[in-house]
């Protein structure tokens, strides 16, 4: 069953109640801005960024253009390096992989690295579920974990939490008396997971990148917990959704560059694995055996469609989270999908059905923030109007929204328009507010009605006449 | 029946349409410098330190040693785990490091290898590691634009090293410097094979999810120190 936080058709009330929220509003201004500005300031040292997004976006778009390909190739070149490629379908045929490997391997603790694609499957409930001791890792995944919600954000997963809450929660679950610095309840972290670590048997990742010419995967992080969930444990297995696969090894400096500034304003991530394999004769460490597993879950319904396929060039840096003013102000939770912000309604609505997730591609002021700061130049909100047009020519419209519409379409006869709108300045006059709000509830609720000019353009046109070449000079 | 692989690949292909030439088109990477890399060693600090790394310049194996010892000393390190890099070999390390005054239990991969070999779990070597205050470590490259220490795995190195302990001491010499990220990937992409596992690392490891407060270390090591011989 999915988690109750995981359902797109609540984002009003979501949203509703997350602007009520003081507390959060702060925290998601807080963490938003400082990420923005250390953005910036990076960026400026990078006189070559606009050069790097289009050759980013370029092997992007090379890359599906490709996909099957490049899939068949990564596929064969893991095998080459002692791993082993599963594909899944949908969700639950990844879930049922993972689950037979951990039983062929009698495992009973799974340490695990952030990965998207892993919470879009909602792996780790699974396999608990299968009486699996699974473990998140990742600071803000294990304090999500322990408050049993999920990310709201898609590279700080608790971004909406204070430390109040978290230390509240600590005490609470780890039963340790109760500190709200971050440094204690970071290094609690690290005292029991480092536990954890050291006697897992299997280690689960995701993939930032997966590169089809060496059969590699590349993960990019901070905390070293990724490394040490793919170092450490004897079985590895690594969820890839089928559009991360690039062609080679020369494409990832492009990416790296692009991808650290964007994700959390740093110049480099502290680590960036490459792994290439099982571990080799007469090595230590590492894993012994290694599973890839492709997902597909609904990716082809993005990759069939003309506009939406630019969609799968995102590399999950949240960007346009940060900069999104809806998100600003709501946070993740209210989407209500895996994937927030504006990349989140796109893939959302695609991924997991147009119906429930229809509110999601209205949930923007299509400002164009999301494509100015995209790292590979992905033009989130036409998309999101590109949805929006699919949802309506779906039926998806409200009543008054359609009657609007098709009375606007007869405005083609120009002296009806304007008969019309002589009616409503009229009207608007006559008819006090809180009539007329009784009548547009569906858009005053939320928005200022902002009301007709006294006078229309073209009654103003004939005055203007003789001050002409005080506008047009 | 139709096996997952093809029902995903089939689906994928019906809608391929503009499928380009197999191999996308190559950027003209920004060209390698010709001859040797004059080393901006300003910027290199500059880098070493917004990344909080510490960065070490010696132009003498003598000098680089005495720090190395007065380092241990410093953070009255009892139990260290040192592997062959490309200044010293273990036993030469083992040699100068035993002629300290004070007793210092030195691990090396040969022993943990032992130690899995005898039968004991494997966890068992991990908690050994654990236990080291100190790792030191040979890296391949040392990026000048991020200051990234770059590891290439290989047999006689243990990944684990570069993360348990609290102090991860990198020894290098100034030939392994690279100007930028292109550099490395196209030495990346020029190997043979696919090593099992190449490290980038750059910095200590570190957390910003509380609040986006910064607290190091997060998982992995509190201190990065880079020791650089630059022999004339």
């Amino acid at each position: 069953m999915s988690h109750p936080l995981l359902n797109p058709s609540q984002f009003r009330s979501r949203a509703e109640a997350a602007l009520n929220n003081t507390q959060q509003r702060l925290a998601l201004q807080r963490a938003t801005s400082l990420a923005l500005s250390k953005r910036e300031a990076i960026k400026r040292t990078y006189p070559e960024w606009p050069k790097l997004r289009e050759q980013a976006r370029e092997i992007k778009r090379a890359s599906l253009a490709n996909l099957p390909e490049l899939l068949c190739q990564f596929e064969r070149e893991v095998a080459s390096n002692g791993g082993q490629v599963h594909w899944a379908e949908h969700a639950a045929d990844a879930r049922e992989i993972v689950a037979r490997i951990a039983a062929e391997h009698r495992i009973s603790l799974i340490v695990k690295a952030k990965s998207m694609a892993s919470e879009e499957i909602e792996l780790r409930p699974d396999l608990i579920s299968r009486g699996i001791e699974v473990v998140e890792t990742d600071l803000g995944e294990y304090i999500i974990q322990l408050a049993g919600e999920i990310p709201s954000h898609l590279t700080a997963p608790c971004l909406h939490k204070t430390r109040q809450e978290i230390g509240r929660l600590f005490s609470q679950k780890l039963g340790i008396p109760y500190s709200e610095d971050p440094v204690e309840l970071s290094l609690t972290a690290r005292r029991v997971l480092r536990e954890k670590f050291i006697n897992a048997g299997m280690g689960i990742s995701g993939a930032n990148f997966a590169i089809a010419s060496r059969g590699a995967i590349c993960l990019v992080e901070n905390e070293g917990n990724i490394r040490l969930c793919t170092s450490g444990p004897d079985v590895l297995v690594s969820i890839v959704g089928i559009e991360k696969v690039i062609p080679s090894l020369d494409d990832m400096a492009t990416f790296l560059k692009l991808l650290a500034p964007s994700a959390t304003g740093q110049r480099a991530s502290a680590y960036v694995s490459l792994i290439g394999g099982v571990r080799r004769l007469r090595e230590a460490d590492g894993p012994r055996e290694w599973h890839v597993i492709l997902l597909d879950n609904g990716r082809w319904r993005l990759y069939a469609h003309d506009h939406l396929r630019e969609a799968l060039m995102c590399i999950k840096c949240g960007a346009c989270l940060n900069v999104c003013p809806i998100y600003q102000k709501i946070g993740g939770h209210a989407y209500g999908s895996v994937y927030p912000g504006p990349i989140g309604a796109v893939l959302t609505p695609l991924l997991s059905g147009l119906e429930q997730s229809r509110c999601l591609p209205f949930a923007s002021t299509l400002c164009g923030a999301c494509a100015e700061i995209c790292p590979v130049g992905i033009n989130i909100h036409h998309l999101l109007l590109h949805l929006r047009s699919m949802i309506v020519a779906a039926g998806g419209a409200p009543i008054l929204e359609r009657v609007a519409m098709a009375a606007f379409s007869s405005f083609q006869l120009a002296n009806l328009y304007a008969v019309s709108t002589r009616c409503v300045r009229l009207g608007q006059q006559l008819v006090s507010r809180r009539i007329r709000d009784r009548f547009l509830r569906s858009w005053t609720a939320d928005r200022e009605w902002p009301g007709f000019a006294e006078k229309s353009f073209n009654q103003m046109w004939p005055m203007l006449e003789g001050q002409k070449k005080d506008y047009f000079p | 029946m139709t096996s997952p692989r093809d029902v995903i690949l089939a689906r994928l292909r019906s809608v391929q349409r503009d499928s380009v030439s197999p191999v996308p088109p190559q950027y003209a990477k920004s060209p390698e410098k010709n001859g040797v890399l004059q080393i901006p060693w300003k910027e290199l600090a500059d880098q070493c330190a917004a990344a909080n790394s510490q960065l070490y310049r010696f132009t003498t194996k003598n000098d680089l040693q005495t720090q190395l010892c007065a380092s241990l000393a410093n953070c009255l390190a009892r139990s260290i785990y040192i592997e062959e890099n490309q200044i010293w070999t273990v036993n030469e390390m083992q040699e100068f490091l035993r002629s300290k005054p004070d007793h210092l239990s030195i691990v090396t991969e040969t022993d943990l290898i032992d130690a899995l070999h005898q039968g004991s779990p494997e966890k068992s070597a991990r908690r050994q590691l654990a236990d080291c205050e100190v790792a030191i470590t040979g890296a391949d490259f040392l990026i000048v634009s991020t200051a990234t220490v770059v590891k290439i795995n290989k047999p006689g190195h243990l990944r684990l090293a570069s993360l348990l302990p609290s102090i991860h001491l990198v020894l290098i010499t100034a030939s392994s410097i690279l100007a930028d990220l292109d550099s490395l990937f196209l030495r990346l992409a020029a190997l043979a094979a696919m090593p099992s596992d190449v490290a980038l690392i750059t910095g200590p490891s570190r957390t910003a999810d509380i609040e986006k407060v910064l607290v190091m270390p997060a998982h992995g090591p509190k201190e990065l120190q880079i020791f650089v011989l630059d022999q004339e």
